[in-house]
């Protein structure tokens, strides 16, 4: 797992933290112990011994996801809020109010692991659950207008940076010490933090751990079959030269080989940024400077183009944006895809034998092909305009979010990628409690895992909406991917003075 | 029974004294008193907010920009110069026209129509289904189309198919003409019932002796229809035309749920360039001034059509 950032230097997080307009909030969470036995705290020590296989299996039911009020799986995780904190002002909050993108039916460890920290501290919430679409746009609302609420919200990658250089993030900086990043790969740490708030000098950490998507690809092994392609054509190593062999496969029919993102949508920068990824290629250069309008990048769009002017894509694929290619697939009119990990059971439901996880193509060119994924992070921050109450509450479930029990439920019951490395050695030891598909598929997604990075660079939310406008008219036929890739980076250039 | 009345001298209780002072200050500015409530709400949800608009798009402000800074009419050359901007305003022509005239043919027709049936009940319930269509939220309506249109699994293509009109299915929504024709008509078809229900009023209207009349001078179906319907009917075309044309030119739902603006920008219409640089680019200042444009040529567009065809209209 790598970064490549161009945001500041990663660093330790401080203890106690400084910075103007916190009321008192920083000096109050200072004041707790976060960091003495934190291994037994966050429930990383021994974890199969002290939270074993069985305890873990009373969780909520596929058909109520959101179910896990008194569950034993909830009671009996390792958690614990640091001693003293029903001394602070967050003994006083009764509830506080989250904003989660989408809705809870979808993030149900997320459910899971508030209601933990509900369960121990009695604190209360109240969800808002906007589509990820408007959510943004609503965060930048309320946080403009310095709204008290929501206290908690989820904060995407395009928007990382630009709502802590606007002063918008309360910091986390009592959470975390010297040692408490070990759970957690490097890259985590550099995610977590940034030192572009202007009211404070330094570097702070301003995020905990939320959700961590990747995306593998899925396929319908009956549809390959059908139009006379090797069903295991996907398994193991496979290149793009495969893909454009199943796609050839398909052009005469109706069903498609294999359909991308093409509106303009920022699932379709993601299309791109795999195809780069995928070629060993980069955004962030070695100099710091964001570049689109590379070689690779070239060979990326190119190919998108081509692959729908000589019809081996069908033509709805311009129109495809978010949650378009999971219809498709479930209605099996595409036979590969790609989508988040967090889709898999939802294939294997569908499609039963039908269908099979397999890891991303390797380009056929590039500097160094290889079957390269991508992270999409989301992290949970705090809303600075709350009351240091609301605060020092929600600070208890950030301190939850980077629990041992928290990304537990991320990873096997959401299936999203854990944070912490150790919960994938211990799904291994405890295979047989996992659903079926965590056993068949954890070790390839482990594998792509290793291969797979995520770029940070200012502005983002900016020159990821225009990037996703040039690469859909390029594939719409509106430019040519020369001209669209141009055009592109001269906005970056102007945007980020480079 | 007996009577209490003032003499000089008497002590009038002082709610009696601000009563009366009240009651007569009220009949004095009857007028602004019933009105002044009316006035402060439009004031305040549509004065204000215009003129903070248009206030604001003489300012640079974005995100991360310390305080909005005054820039002139900076905003407004910016968009003046942009490519971006002019295209989308043809856009928009195009597909507030393009709805304009379908939604106000297809209106008169099925008015017309409507009101040849006898049977009052099953008039009724006509117009009762075709007034459904204009119940439905604008963005559910967009949604449906957008699934009627999938190119892979939509309906329209199997119907299409299975009819035999085509052999292959039709990628609707991912080629520019055809999407800007389907966001148009779909647009259109929200707005039909409204335009069905104001010209069928018009018609109902019409007196009867003048069909009768023209009749008896030997004239035909479509001559009585020109001559007779059309001259009545103008007052009802006027506000069909003018309010669904004010709709459609500041329409976003149908073509934000239906293709956001694409297949690459061939839809985008000034509404969805206006939320693209205010809640995802959050360049807060030149938004202000394309939302000052679209104001603006609202308000010239409606008053000519007041003033010269409803002038017209008068004189006639």
């Amino acid at each position: 797992m790598s970064i490549a950032g161009c945001s500041g230097e990663g660093g330790g997080g401080n203890d106690g933290g400084e910075g103007g307009g916190d009321g008192g909030y920083l000096e109050e969470a200072s004041q707790l112990d976060w960091s003495s036995n934190w291994q037994e705290r966050l429930g990383y020590a021994n974890a199969l011994e002290n939270w074993p296989g069985e305890s873990r299996q009373d969780v909520a039911p596929d058909d109520s996801p959101t179910d896990w009020e008194g569950r034993e799986a909830i009671t009996s995780a390792p958690w614990q809020p640091p001693e003293g904190w029903d001394e602070t002002s967050a003994a006083d909050v009764d509830s506080i109010q989250i904003l989660n993108f989408g809705s809870l039916g979808f993030d149900p460890a997320t459910v899971a692991r508030h209601e933990m920290v509900t369960d121990r501290t009695g604190i209360g919430r109240e969800y808002l659950t906007p589509e990820v679409n408007t959510a943004i746009p609503k965060q930048q609302s309320f946080l403009s207008a310095g709204q008290d609420r929501p206290t908690m919200f989820n904060v995407e990658l395009q928007t990382f940076t630009s709502w802590v250089q606007n002063g918008w993030i309360a910091p986390q900086d009592p959470l975390w010490s010297d040692g408490m990043w070990e759970p957690f790969p490097s890259v985590v740490q550099d995610v977590l933090t940034s030192d572009r708030d202007p009211s404070r000098d330094g570097t702070h950490v301003y995020y905990a751990p939320q959700i961590m998507n990747m995306p593998v690809y899925h396929v319908n092994r009956a549809l390959l079959e059908d139009h006379g392609v090797d069903p295991e054509i996907a398994s193991g190593e496979w290149t793009w030269s495969d893909l454009e062999t199943v796609m050839g496969a398909f052009q005469d029919s109706d069903v498609a080989g294999f359909a991308h993102h093409g509106a303009n949508d920022v699932y379709t920068l993601f299309d791109f940024l795999l195809m780069v990824y995928q070629q060993g290629g980069f955004i962030i250069q070695d100099d710091g400077s964001v570049q689109f309008n590379t070689d690779v990048g070239q060979e990326a769009l190119g190919r998108m183009v081509s692959w729908r002017e000589d019809g081996l894509t069908p033509e709805s694929v311009i129109s495809y944006g978010q949650g378009d290619l999971t219809d498709v697939f479930l209605a099996e009119q595409a036979a590969i895809i790609w989508r988040w990990s967090s889709f898999i059971s939802e294939g294997m439901n569908q499609l039963g034998d039908d269908y099979y996880m397999a890891k991303p193509p390797a380009a056929d060119t590039g500097p160094d092909p290889a079957q390269r994924a991508l992270f999409n992070p989301n992290l949970l921050a705090i809303n600075p305009h709350a009351s240091n109450s609301e605060k020092m509450a929600a600070l208890l479930f950030a301190d939850a979010n980077r629990s041992y029990p928290a990304q537990w439920w991320e990873y096997t019951y959401e299936g999203n990628l854990s944070y912490a490395n150790r919960v994938y050695d211990d799904a291994v030891e405890l295979k047989d409690t996992l659903p079926a598909w965590q056993q068949e598929y954890s070790g390839a997604i482990r594998e792509v895992q290793e291969l797979s990075s995520v770029e940070v660079w200012p502005s983002m939310n900016s020159t990821q909406i225009r990037t996703a406008e040039e690469i859909s008219l390029a594939i719409s036929g509106s430019k040519s991917a020369e001209k669209a890739l141009g055009d592109l980076q001269a906005y970056i250039d102007q945007v980020l003075g480079q | 029974m007996s009577t209490q009345s003032a003499k000089i001298g008497d002590r009038i209780p002082l709610y009696r004294v601000l009563r009366d002072r009240v009651a007569q200050v009220v009949n004095d500015h009857i007028k602004l008193v019933l009105l002044g409530p009316a006035l402060l709400a439009l004031f305040l949800v549509f004065i204000y907010p215009v003129v903070y608009m248009f206030y604001q798009s003489f300012f640079f402000s974005t995100l991360g920009a310390a305080e909005p800074r005054f820039v002139g009419l900076a905003n407004y050359v910016t968009l003046f110069e942009d490519p971006a901007f002019t295209r989308d305003f043809v856009t928009t022509l195009q597909y507030s026209f393009g709805s304009v005239t379908i939604a106000t043919l297809s209106g008169l027709a099925i008015a017309l129509a409507v009101k040849q049936v006898d049977s009052d009940r099953l008039r009724d319930a006509y117009i009762s289904l075709i007034m459904a269509a204009w119940a439905i939220p604008l963005a559910t309506a967009g949604l449906m189309w957008r699934w009627i249109f999938h190119g892979q699994v939509g309906i329209l293509n199997k119907v299409l198919r299975d009819i035999g009109l085509v052999s292959n299915n039709i990628a609707w929504t991912a080629d520019p003409t055809l999407a800007l024709m389907a966001v148009i008509f779909v647009d259109s078809w929200v707005r039909m019932p409204f335009a069905m229900i104001v010209l069928y009023a018009g018609l109902q209207s019409i007196p009867e002796h003048m069909y009768d009349a023209v009749k008896v001078d030997g004239a035909t179906t479509f001559e009585a229809f020109r001559h007779v319907t059309i001259p009545y009917l103008r007052p009802s075309l006027f506000v069909a035309i003018l309010i669904n044309w004010m709709f459609a030119w500041r329409a976003f739902d149908i073509v934000f749920t239906m293709t956001k603006g694409g297949p690459g920008t061939s839809t985008e219409v000034l509404s969805v360039l206006l939320y693209r640089q205010g809640m995802e680019l959050f360049n807060f200042g030149y938004t202000n001034a394309v939302a000052v444009i679209l104001v603006l040529v609202t308000m010239v567009v409606g008053a000519f059509y007041v003033k010269v065809i409803l002038q017209r209209v008068d004189e006639e």
